[in-house]
């Protein structure tokens, strides 16, 4: 159902971005778009030290913030 | 001469016949109507007796018409406000920008200065315009 909201995000990918859910705001670059999750690479480069991966189900970002 | 004609008929015949036309393509599975809305709006743009704060409500109506698109009811309210200044409400807070892209579940706004959010249909409550609705700014 929300599989054209994850394509348009999907287009963002390697860009810094804010995910905003009704729990918290997760800012870094995204990784990966689908209908199911939404990834964020957070606290670094990817693959350095601190570097973590944020998977956030789809279905509960009300918005994402090109930063 | 009215045999050519005919067999040039019967070969576009046939080529519709093997090749999915347009229409067919755009509402196959995994089809996006934003595509279809692309294709229907130059359409209508073509047309200079239709006034262009018509548009949109022409969109909805043949979206409506061929219905099976699965799309949520705030993509018809927020196309119908392309290019205006809205207030989105979602399950997060609210956001001020102008609306310049429309999906079957997002639209793109544009913030003060020239922030992009990408908003999810899913988690909208409330979109609020100004003015009558569908008026052109």
């Amino acid at each position: 159902m929300n599989n054209t909201y994850a394509s348009r995000v999907a287009t963002l990918i390697g860009q810094n971005v804010q995910v905003t859910t009704s729990v918290d705001t997760i800012t870094g670059t995204l990784v990966s778009s689908d209908k199911t999750f939404i990834k964020v690479n957070t606290g670094g480069v990817d693959g350095s030290e601190g570097s973590k991966t944020v998977s956030i189900l789809t279905s509960v970002v009300a918005y994402i913030r090109v930063v | 001469m009215a045999t050519q004609s005919n067999l040039e008929e019967l070969v576009n015949l046939i080529e519709k016949a093997l090749r999915p036309g347009p229409l067919a393509r755009l509402l196959g599975e995994g089809s996006d109507s934003k595509e279809l809305v692309d294709l229907l709006t130059e359409l209508f743009k073509s047309d200079a007796t239709i006034p262009s704060a018509s548009i949109s409500g022409k969109i909805n109506t043949v979206l409506e018409i061929l219905g099976g698109i699965d799309s949520s009811p705030f993509a018809a309210i927020a196309r119908s406000n392309l290019n205006n200044q809205v207030l989105i409400t979602t399950t997060v807070g609210t956001i001020k920008g102008v609306i310049t892209e429309v999906g079957n579940w997002y639209a793109v706004l544009t913030e003060d200065e020239n922030i992009t959010v990408i908003v999810n249909f899913a988690n909208t409550l409330a979109i609020e315009s100004e003015g009558p609705e569908g008026e052109a700014k």
